[in-house]
């Protein structure tokens, strides 16, 4: 992944801070006069791969779908690449997927990537083809997405969130209701896909090694109300092979991943 | 057994049975007329059940036809205004539980002997079942996939055209199994209160002359309309949504 600069140059040669993809600022957010996410501050810089780890209910999901604008915070202020949410949906920007996939029934695999082309109006975007073959569902074009097994369907989901090549990539525990082996296989073939472009995203999810295998920058929540109670970076080489999950370095940003997850969930 | 089997037996039993309970009960034919006389008649007067078949039928596809339009609208419309939904409920369900026998008379003193009280009689049988599963089939919709459209930015139209409308197409089908053998049934008990013809008209005017082979002939012509109504409504959704898991057919059944 080559190094992406936070600066450019703008048309009269000033050097100007182009904006960062997300920036969430003091960000609270109430349902029903329940807290549930407290004066969060995050920044997420282009190129970046952020994992948001937390308990279930921590507000993570939340805070995900405030940054894709289907919430609004309760107060504070998220930008996307400089703008409102909103403006960065309709601008095709944002990519989405959720835990449980989110395909139209009455299409095949081929045709449900195709329809997210179609929506999005984008040209330079990926062919549904070759991004469905890339992903090993050659044999499964034209299948429908009950008779695809659910690494299958999650599979399409992910390249319908990626077709349209949008900027920011959100997942929201892609692979959290998969099993064991499926999960493993998929976060390799993930790591895999995204390694190739320079794509940021920001990954919600409730499993240590899968957020440090995946991520530059890992985020623990604290549980409700949902702060940001760690950050920790993760230095690893960006292929983390086998080899590299079973060094000292991995298993110890595991370990404080993980320690900072016990001490920000209180018995 | 497959059900194509039992399907294909039932007329050969069905006439045993028949035989049966003439044999066992001693029936005159006068009481109970026995099949080979029914056919007699069908074959001796084809002439006149094919024209009151087409009467019948004329007036239960016409209304069926208008119970549709008037259904898909009313769902639609209750997609998008709560207000509507609301104001229009009330209305809904009285139409819905009225006895239809009260409203059929209502509707032959205002409109006279004419086809529209008979195609409203088959309207208001038929529009609930299709009504019903269509706002099921709206509110069905996975709010996972609302939610990825509007990441999209998908426009109103867009989400209703990519999303709500197939995802209703199972229960709409569905709704035709229930909805189109009861049109039938419909036009012929239209007929049956104020008519000159069809085959409503045919059972009065055989119940007054004693005319126990005519009234069989009619009411098996009356099966096999119903029967072929829902074979073909099974037919059609099948041809129509090949992306509707098996074994999982009666998955829009929201009742009548």
């Amino acid at each position: 992944m080559p190094a992406v600069s936070t600066t450019g140059v703008d048309s009269i040669g000033l050097r100007t801070a182009s904006p960062p993809a997300v920036k969430v600022s003091s960000v609270s957010k109430s349902f029903a006069d329940s807290l549930v996410i407290d004066g969060i501050n995050l920044t997420v810089e282009k190129g970046e791969f952020i994992a948001l780890i937390g308990a279930s209910g921590c507000g993570k999901t939340t805070l995900l779908r405030m940054c894709s604008g289907l919430e609004q915070p309760s107060s504070g202020s998220i930008e996307v690449f400089g703008k409102p949410p909103a403006a960065a949906t309709s601008a095709h920007e944002i990519g989405v997927a959720f835990q449980r996939p989110a395909l139209v029934p009455s299409r095949t695999a081929l045709e449900n990537v195709r329809l997210t082309l179609k929506i999005t109006g984008s040209d330079d975007a990926m062919n549904p083809l070759a991004l469905l073959t890339h992903f090993g569902l050659a044999e499964a074009l034209n299948r429908y997405p009950h008779e695809l097994s659910g690494g299958m369907q999650q599979r399409v989901n992910i390249a319908c969130a990626l077709v349209h090549q949008p900027a920011l990539l959100l997942l929201d525990e892609p692979f959290g209701a998969l099993d064991e082996i499926t999960r493993e296989r998929l976060v390799d073939w993930l790591a895999g896909i995204l390694r190739e472009s320079s794509r940021t995203t920001l990954l919600v999810t409730h499993s240590v090694e899968e957020a440090v295998t995946l991520s530059t920058r890992v985020f623990v929540m604290s549980h409700r109300p949902g702060r940001i109670a760690a950050e920790i970076k993760v230095p690893l080489p960006a292929i983390r092979d086998f080899e590299v999950r079973q060094s000292e370095q991995f298993l110890d940003l595991v370990r404080s991943a993980r320690d900072a997850l016990h001490a920000a969930i209180p018995d | 057994m497959s059900s194509r089997t039992a399907a294909f037996l039932f007329p050969p039993s069905a006439a045993i049975v028949w035989y049966g309970i003439i044999w066992i009960g001693h029936l005159s034919p006068t009481v109970l007329p026995p099949p080979h006389l029914v056919v007699a008649l069908m074959a001796q007067e084809w002439q006149s059940l094919l024209w009151n078949t087409y009467v019948t039928l004329t007036t239960a596809v016409i209304g069926y036809f208008f119970a549709n339009v008037v259904a898909i609208s009313m769902a639609v419309a209750f997609l998008y205004s709560d207000a509507l939904k609301s104001l229009a409920t009330p209305w809904v369900v009285v139409l819905k539980n009225l006895p239809i026998i009260s409203v059929a008379s209502l509707l032959i003193i205002s409109f006279g002997d004419s086809p529209v009280p008979r195609i409203l009689v088959v309207i208001l049988i038929c529009f609930h079942p299709i009504l019903a599963n269509l706002i099921k089939g709206f509110e069905q919709v996975d709010p996972n996939l609302i939610a990825r459209f509007q990441t999209l930015h998908a426009s109103r139209f867009q989400l209703f055209r990519y999303v709500l409308w197939p995802n209703a197409l199972p229960y709409y089908a569905a709704a035709h199994e229930v909805a189109f053998t009861s049109s039938i049934v419909a036009a012929v008990l239209a007929e049956f209160f104020f008519s000159r013809q069809g085959l409503g008209f045919m059972l009065t005017q055989a119940m007054n002359d004693y005319r126990g082979d005519r009234l069989w002939a009619t009411n098996i012509i009356i099966a096999i309309l119903s029967a072929a109504a829902l074979g073909l409504s099974i037919l059609a959704e099948r041809v129509l949504i090949p992306w509707q898991p098996k074994g999982n057919k009666s998955l829009g059944k929201a009742g009548s």
